[in-house]
Order: structure tokens, then sequence, then C-alpha cells
């Protein structure tokens, strides 16, 4: 087995990574040295896997086919969450269901500008898919290389609305006095939030990736079912975080699962024509270029867990 | 010089926004702050195992540039984002 693995993360709260790195299960099981690499972005973090930065990464789907569409060696071997995609604005906009309709809904925003995470992420691919499905133009999508620099351009009135993670949401509305106006389950059933995707070489390290994506599962299973502990464990690895606005982002939209179902592959392949028409992909990769759910098959070989819920915490 | 501290940071520093006279390298900055604001801060800006470097925890832009683990000189004319990411990517 390898001697050191370099993981590619993003802060979102509720991807695994913030649990592993705290509880040093991928040392302690697996004996690897981790060197762990923050990213801004999904497509911050493909740029880092085409230069051989990084051997594994958590990353929205989306951004990988990007790079898998341009030539990085790229596969996804492993789930994690589906439906992380949440559109917050402020007060003075309807949300969907008071709105008439996606269109009309949509069509508030003509003339404002709404906050993204940089071009090409999965939340700025399901926006730009909305848009273009429900034939709403003149909406300002304004890309940005970190979330956390949202709820600033918000304060200082250079937003209306914002798209990105749960934890965005929750910072916006804590922060901003914004509200949900679209939520995850609306925006794009079953998408891809995140996955386990590494560089097409590793998977001769056999052993590595299912014990990788063993420790990853038993990461999930402990926010499905100890959200407290794991919130506690999540928030003491990020200085300056607490357990209830962790215990909150979990429970924005509980679909943990470290499981490739069909339906989350589904939703996956039904990005690619949506990205080729929005100019982000020209030769899309096949299917079955994509996924390798060989080690994930037999890591989790029950029904998935997506839909499960979590406990309430009191 | 302007100092926008956003998420895990204003709520320590009191302000969003800062402007103070500075010229020199940033982690002599992050130093400054870190006497001025306390222990708390600290612990947030500066790698406690090696004195004088930066936390691998804190996010700083500058001129809206992501400065990794580089220490640069700063002129005094920059903007410079400084922030805990937790919003998610």
């Amino acid at each position: 087995m390898a001697s050191s693995l370099r993981v590619g993360y993003l802060s979102t709260l509720y991807h695994t990574s913030h649990l592993l790195r705290q509880l040093r299960w991928l040392e302690q099981d697996l004996e690897v040295e981790c060197r762990w690499q923050l990213y801004g972005t999904g497509p911050e973090m493909v740029h880092a896997f085409d230069g051989h930065d990084i051997d594994i990464g958590y990353i929205g789907l989306p951004p990988a086919l990007i790079g898998m569409a341009r030539g990085v060696p790229l596969v996804c071997v492993g789930g994690g969450h589906v439906e992380g995609t949440v559109m917050v604005a402020g007060p003075s906009f309807r949300s969907l269901t008071e709105a008439d309709g996606v269109r009309s809904f949509l069509q508030q925003f003509r003339n404002r500008r709404v906050g993204i995470p940089a071009a090409g992420s999965i939340h700025d691919v399901i926006f730009r898919a909305l848009l273009m499905e429900h034939s709403v133009t003149d909406v300002d999508v304004v890309n940005t290389p970190w979330a956390d620099l949202i709820p600033y351009a918000f304060r200082k009135g250079e937003l209306h609305a914002a798209v990105g993670t749960p934890p965005l949401a929750l910072l916006c509305e804590r922060e901003c006095g914004t509200r949900t106006v679209m939520p995850p389950e609306s925006l794009w059933p079953f998408n891809p939030s995140y996955g386990i995707v590494v560089r097409r070489e590793m998977l001769k390290q056999e052993d590595l990736i299912e014990g990788f994506l063993r420790l990853h599962e038993g990461a999930c299973n402990l926010i499905r079912e100890s959200p407290q502990r794991a919130a506690r464990c999540t928030a003491s690895a990020l200085p300056g975080l607490d357990e209830p606005f962790v215990r909150g982002v979990y429970a924005v939209s509980p679909k943990y699962c470290a499981s490739l179902p069909e339906a989350y592959v589904e939703s996956t392949l039904e990005f690619l024509p949506v990205m080729k028409q929005l100019g982000y992909v020209s030769d899309p990769p096949r299917p079955e270029e994509i996924f390798e759910s060989t080690f994930i098959e037999k890591v989790h070989p029950d029904p998935h867990h997506y839909q499960a819920a979590i406990p309430v915490v009191e | 010089m302007k100092l926008c501290f956003l998420s895990g940071l204003k709520e320590i520093i009191g302000q969003e926004e800062v402007e103070i006279e500075y010229e020199g390298k940033l982690t002599d900055l992050l130093e400054i702050l870190s006497r001025k604001h306390g222990e708390r801060l600290r612990s947030l800006l500066l790698d406690p195992e090696t004195p004088g470097k930066k936390s691998a925890f804190v996010k700083v832009l500058v001129e809206g540039e992501d400065v990794g683990q580089a220490d640069p000189e700063l002129s005094g004319e920059e903007t410079i984002f400084l922030f805990m990411p937790i919003a998610g990517g």
C-alpha cells in the first residue's frame, strides 16, 4: 500500500474530509501519511488534479466531468452526498412556492446579481441550466473564487441572491438576513453534490481505494447516525466554528451515503448534455469512463442511504 | 491598506473592515493583529508550531489572489481579505 496520499478537499462542512482529517482514521487504519490540500471550488481542484498535485479529491461531479472532457484522467469511485445546492435571497424576493411557477420565480432575478462559486462548479452549472431551461435571460451571475466572499458582497449591496452550499445558505441567513427561496430538492433531484474522485492511475492501488472508501462510508454513517458527535468533531477541526452551526448545515439536505446507486449515476449523466449546451464541455466523457464502482460495491453492497433521515438532535 | 475580516474572524476583530497604514511582510502584519486582538486571533492566524508562519486554516486573499503559504511583501495599497473558509466550494 502507498505510504502517502494527497487529498484535495473543500470547506463544505458535511464532506467526510473534515471528519477523516480530525479523527486520523486514514493514518491509523491504512497507515498512510495524508497531505490534505484545501481548495476554494471544484474547478480549482480539477486544476490541481491536472497538475498531479493531488491523488484523490472530494468534488462535485460537474467540475470533474469538465476535467475528464479535457483529458484529465479522473474517475469517480464513490458517492458522498446528493442535493447540496441551495438558493437564498433577500426578503423582498418571492420563494419558489410563493411564485407562480419556476419561470416566474427566476424572472424576478432579471437585471439582478446572483453570487455563485466558480464557473463550472456544480452550483453554477445547476443555476445556469435552470435559466436556460426556462429561457430566462439577463440574470447577472457573479462567480466568486471562494464562497465565503458572497456574504460580504451581500452586505455591500453587490448581490441580490446567492446559489451555493448549505453552509453558505446558513451563513447568508445568519449574517445577511436572507432566506432560502429554492430548497435543494427543487433545483436538481439527486444531483451529485460530491463524490470521491481519483486520478486513474490510483485504480491500481486497490487496497488503498477500498480502504479509503470504507473509512469514508464509516464517516458518512457517523454524520447520519450520530450527527451531534460528527458535528462536534467537525467543529473542533475548524477554528471559528461551533457545533450547532455544523448540525444546522447537516440538517439542510440530510442525504449522506458513500454508495453510487443508479439514481446518482443517472443524475450525473443528465448533466452532460446540459453542460455541452452551456459550453462547458465539447466532447463529453462516455458514461463508462466516469465511474468505477467496483470498489464501492464491495464496501457498500446494500441499498443506498441517501434518503435515510438523520435523527433530530435536541 | 484595507483589511476585510470575514467568517470566523470579524467576530473577534469586532468589525468587518479596517483601514490601516502598513508596509512589510504579511506574516508580520498577522503578528501585529494577533498582539492587538489577543490569543484567540493568534491561534487562528499563526501556526502554533512554527513561529512566524501563517496558519494553514486561515485564507488570505491579497488583491483577490490567494497567497497560499507564501509571505508576500505588502506595499500598503492593497485590499486584503482574511477568513476561515467554511462556506463550501
